[in-house]
């Protein structure tokens, strides 16, 4: 039987850290908020079991991600969860500014700014942070008690603010879909390829081959570079937009972006000219020459889209099928 | 070389293509749902770069192919905090006035009830006051209409708030002023301060010190505006006021002292220390704290000053026309109560802080005032201006603010082994600075720290 992590009570946390909760306890003031070792600890705890999940975490590990949390932050939100209304008027006048600067951000962002709506918006997480009664034993949930101290109280409410912008962003059903912003771009490929021009017998093979090779160069991205290819092709951002995305300076950026499009070229290419052995009951596939090649690079850009969602649920760079 | 160029042409289009389909597929693909999604936490980790490698790669992986979590990203990104212009600050001011507005969704009923009502005052106060200096004016240029008026002026003077009376100059006597609060409140106006957390807290701040001080120097400065029909005004005022000042203190002192006051706080006694060097500002406010026939007396010394404590001590002793204007928004000056006048070197600029953290610039020697975003709600009793950027403030609980901008606020963290055995901090009754890292505070019990860092670390002295 499998012995029960540390982190599944308070009781065995604190048989195992309470000499560094009660540090911690100090280390983050709590007694300003009047805040007991135990609301503090359990916050601890359920901090760490969410970062370690149910597995046996090793207690080093345990104990040097305690420390490196935000511990007067996690204080604070311990303390506003616990309604202490000391804790919430330090975080009101602390962090109103804060929520209220980044509504009036995201809404400009959103070409919708004004200050009534970014007031709006600001305000409303406070209820949310306060907690609405819920469940059987009436118990407060505030969303406070989703803070674990991992990042500044500052950027979590940021956060916190972006995806319910985001959402109701989404919700409000004001997204243009790629098609539609596309359509200017790229020319109806379905609608030249039921024209006139006799079909190709090997298209289906050549594009078929297209995918693979894709899926395979894909996989070889890591998922910074996917992130970047993404930020880049689908959400159009810029260069410098990206880099503060990543905090890389946007040559940076730019410099990854050029080596990863060589990189997708070369990676289709070389597979289409590659001959592939039987694999998955496919048959085996002879190599392209360089006219085959165009064919396919043509083919493919006209059959769009592929389901890349195998390769791209690769957590990162994934060995290729043909070279086993 | 031609045929070299347009392959070169020819694959670069292709790579731009590839990866922009590539993009597409990335868009249109829904490899997670949403629900796993990373939670806020972990996306401002991430944004924070406190995330590790792995767990980064993981997440990007995630971001790469959800359209979502890019959106919050690339918005979270785009919300960094800017500071805010001053105007905006004003108005955040009078937001963070508002502070206990969430905290009415607390189960304490009664603090709520009052905090709400101070809150609803206080957000009124710029146009309150925009009102006031308005009538001011308009009172001050209508002799015959104040003339008129004139019998009535000490029915209403009997009936104005607290502050507008010339309080005893003791602080001890001050502070038991504040203590008699409940049986005052009998005779004030409907503009009466409220006996919630404001005014408990405001009780050993010397508020009849300060407060008065502010108003009467405003409206002293509306008076100098006036023509010579305000001047006229203004001496025969000072006339009425002789007969009528006296009389209207007594009858506004608080009643007998409780043997059982708490002892005076240190800080006004800090902030006079404090404010030695600038003594435009300390006239003002020491005028104000002072007895009339007190504030006469220096007035006939002190020149420029004293004429404006003589237009106070007027406005203040019998003229209807300024007691109104007084009681409309004297009910704010209560909820504000400043402790602390400070003045930085050049005179120009004038800091003043008190009661629940308030904070107030004026760049224009005292003529308009800026709400600034307060780090702390505690009370502030004492203050250092070191110069028109630098400033320090010290109070209740530990808490210390300094501004190196003039703008911007921050909490300096306090000396740790100055918290007793119940962790406590306790309250910061001086301070002095030097510049913005240097600074030595004062706590209640006599303690004295310095940091030589702007707080970094402290030593005991």
């Amino acid at each position: 039987m499998p012995k029960e992590s540390p982190l599944a009570s308070l009781d065995q946390f604190l048989a195992q850290y309470a000499h560094l909760a009660t540090e911690l306890h100090g280390e983050a003031m709590c007694a300003r908020w009047g805040l007991p070792p135990e609301a503090f600890a359990e916050s601890l705890r359920r901090s760490a079991e969410k970062r370690f999940g149910g597995a046996q975490p090793d207690p080093d590990a345990v104990e040097a991600y305690l420390k490196s949390l935000h511990h007067e932050d996690l204080a604070l939100a311990c303390a506003c969860s616990e309604g202490i209304e000391q804790a919430w008027e330090f975080f009101i006048a602390h962090f109103r500014q804060n929520l209220r600067n980044a509504a009036s951000a995201m809404l400009r962002g959103s070409g919708r700014a004004d200050d009534a709506r970014a007031e709006e918006l600001a305000d409303s997480l406070y209820a949310e942070l306060y907690g609405v009664r819920s469940g059987a034993d009436g118990r407060r949930k505030s969303l406070f008690e989703y803070f674990h101290g991992r990042s500044k109280l500052s950027t979590w409410l940021r956060a916190v603010l972006a995806q319910k912008q985001v959402d109701m962003f989404r919700t409000s059903g004001r997204t243009v879909s790629l098609e539609a912003e596309m359509e200017g771009e790229v020319p109806n490929e379905l609608a030249g390829r039921t024209s006139s021009v006799p079909a190709d017998p090997d298209r289906e093979r050549y594009v078929g081959r297209f995918e693979r090779a894709l899926s395979t160069a894909l996989a070889n991205l890591s998922p910074r570079e996917r992130m970047i290819l993404a930020c880049y092709y689908v959400d159009q951002l810029t260069l410098a937009e990206i880099g503060r995305l990543l905090r890389e300076h946007e040559s940076t950026v730019s410099r990854q972006l050029e080596r990863m499009r060589g990189a997708l070229r070369e990676g289709v290419t070389h597979a289409l000219r590659r001959e592939t052995p039987a694999s998955n009951g496919r048959p085996a596939e002879p190599a392209l020459d360089v006219a085959q090649v165009e064919l396919a690079f043509e083919y493919a850009v006209e059959d769009w889209p592929f389901d890349l969602s195998q390769a791209l649920s690769a957590s990162g760079p994934a060995a290729d099928p043909q070279e086993e | 070389m031609d045929s070299q160029d347009r392959d070169e042409t020819k694959l670069r289009q292709r790579q731009e293509l590839l990866a922009r389909r590539l993009g597409e597929a990335l868009d249109r693909m829904k490899p997670y749902g949403e629900a796993e999604c990373p939670d806020a936490e972990v996306i401002a980790a991430y944004a924070e770069q406190a995330l590790g490698p792995a767990e980064s790669a993981v997440w990007e992986g995630h971001f790469a192919a959800c359209a979502r979590c890019r959106k919050i990203l690339r918005v979270l990104a785009a919300s960094v905090d800017t500071p805010l212009a001053e105007k905006e600050v004003a108005q955040l001011g009078k937001l963070v006035s508002a502070v206990r507005a969430p905290v009415e969704i607390t189960e304490r009923a009664a603090v709520r009830a009052r905090s709400r009502f101070v809150d609803w005052r206080a957000r009124w106060l710029a146009p309150a006051i925009g009102v006031a200096a308005v009538l001011a004016v308009w009172f001050a240029m209508r002799p015959p209409w104040r003339a008129t008026d004139r019998g009535a002026s000490e029915t209403l003077v009997a009936q104005a708030p607290k502050e507008e009376v010339p309080s005893s100059p003791a602080p001890a006597e001050l502070d038991q002023f504040s203590n008699s609060a409940p049986q005052q409140q009998d005779r004030k106006t409907a503009a009466a301060p409220q006996p919630g957390r404001l005014s408990a807290n405001a009780a050993p701040l010397n508020s009849p010190v300060e407060t008065p001080a502010k108003g009467r120097a405003d409206s002293a400065a509306a008076l100098d505006k006036i023509s010579p029909s305000a001047d006229e005004a203004r001496s025969s005022l000072q006339k009425e006021k002789k007969l009528t000042a006296l009389p209207d203190a007594r009858e506004l002192q608080p009643p007998a002292f409780s043997p059982a006051a708490p002892p005076p706080p240190k800080a006004q006694a800090a902030m006079e220390a404090q404010s030695a060097p600038q003594s435009e500002a300390k006239d003002a406010t020491s005028a104000a704290g002072a007895a009339v026939p007190q504030a006469e007396t220096k007035a006939d010394a002190i020149g420029s000053a004293a004429s404006r404590d003589k237009q106070v001590a007027t406005l203040q002793g019998g003229v209807q026309p300024a007691a109104r204007n007084e009681r409309a928004f004297g009910a704010f000056r209560q909820i504000q109560n400043y402790s602390s006048m400070l003045k930085a070197p050049s005179g120009s600029t004038l800091w003043r802080a008190g009661n629940g953290g308030v904070i107030e610039r004026s760049t224009d020697a005292g003529k308009s005032w800026v709400s600034q975003m307060s780090p702390s709600q505690e009370d502030w009793l004492a203050g250092a201006a070191v110069s028109d950027t630098v400033c320090w403030m010290a109070g209740r609980n530990g808490a210390i603010a300094r501004t190196m901008d003039g703008k911007l606020w921050e909490r300096v963290s306090p000396p740790a082994p100055a918290a007793g055995n119940d962790a406590k901090l306790p309250d910061w009754t001086g301070i002095t600075a030097r510049d913005a890292v240097s600074a030595t505070i004062t706590a209640n019990d006599g303690r004295k720290f310095a940091t030589p860092d702007g707080g970094k670390t402290w030593r005991l002295q």
